[in-house]
């Protein structure tokens, strides 16, 4: 990880209503799976689904005020979700997925109790209070709709947009990644453009709290 | 230096050889070997699913054993 000022907390009252969150819905998104244990099993569901899904999301959307947007093409692309399914070696819980965008902090954590308005909450993780480890942070909620799990996420704007940047780091990282085997050199860049995404989104959530974007 | 991991359900090592090479080697569970793997590399490193675990090498060979036990 690089060095850099220290990473801002998430301001305390958002942190209490992320604990009541918490409190609410205790499972861990990493400790779900989906029921159908194969790829293809799991994609014929989320076809079925992805109707239904769209619709509680942009009513969820709609309810928050906020753009709602679901997956492109609705559903995790086929090649995708096997590359996915052999990496964990079980499907993942995004091959329905969603988000809603928010500009502000405060609209985020006011809306995030209606999402168990639209759906039936299985998994809860707040990544604004505990940042992946790339920095990237979001809430992200995992839904159940008839036994197959769907990921809803409520997201901020300048995460959302610096996203497509970083998507630039990843695709040269996936040119090395190709490779059977690294040399010391490519592991060097590797690591440094993992880094480089990580400073990013850490320099972007310490603007936004140090120039009071995410107001109390 | 090897090193160990649980992926998921996938047991990957990493490999560090002389001359400063790394290879990633993740258990095929279809094909019942190791595949090299170099996507793993980032994944490990940065864990952004909480998928990631480090284990030792007796349970990552057990880990391999109960996958080609279900895969025979």
């Amino acid at each position: 990880m690089p060095q850099t000022d220290p990473t801002p907390p998430l301001p305390e009252p958002y942190a209490e209503l992320s604990r009541a969150l918490r409190r609410r819905y205790p499972e861990d998104p990493s400790q779900l799976r989906q029921r159908a244990a194969d790829a293809q099993t799991a994609y014929a569901e989320a076809l079925q689904l992805q109707g239904r899904f769209a619709e509680h999301l942009m009513a969820l959307g709609a309810a928050v005020k906020c753009p709602a947007f679901p997956r492109p093409g609705g559903i995790k692309s086929w090649a995708r979700l096997e590359e996915k399914t052999n990496l964990f070696g079980f499907p993942p819980l995004d091959i329905l997925a969603g988000k809603i965008v928010f500009t502000s902090l405060a609209d985020l954590y006011a809306s995030a109790p209606l999402v168990g308005d639209q759906f039936v909450i299985a998994g809860f993780r707040d990544r604004f209070l505990q940042p992946r480890a790339s920095g990237y942070r979001d809430m992200q909620f995992i839904v159940d709709l008839d036994g197959h799990y769907a990921e809803v996420k409520l997201a901020l704007a300048a995460f959302d947009e610096l996203d497509h940047y970083e998507h630039r780091l990843y695709e040269v990282r996936r040119t090395l990644e190709t490779l059977p085997q690294l040399s010391k050199v490519q592991t060097v860049v590797l690591e440094t453009l993992d880094d480089a995404s990580t400073l990013m989104f850490s320099r972007v959530w310490h603007s936004l709290v140090t120039e009071g974007q995410v107001e109390e | 230096m090897t090193k160990y991991y649980m992926v998921g359900a996938v047991p990957v090592k990493v490999v560090r050889q002389e001359g400063g090479q790394t290879a990633i080697l993740a258990f095929n569970v279809h094909l019942g070997r190791f595949e090299s793997n170099s996507r793993y590399y980032s994944m490990i490193r940065r864990d952004d699913t909480g998928l990631v675990r480090q284990v030792t090498e007796e349970e990552f060979e057990f880990a391999v054993e109960q996958l080609r036990q279900k895969a025979s």
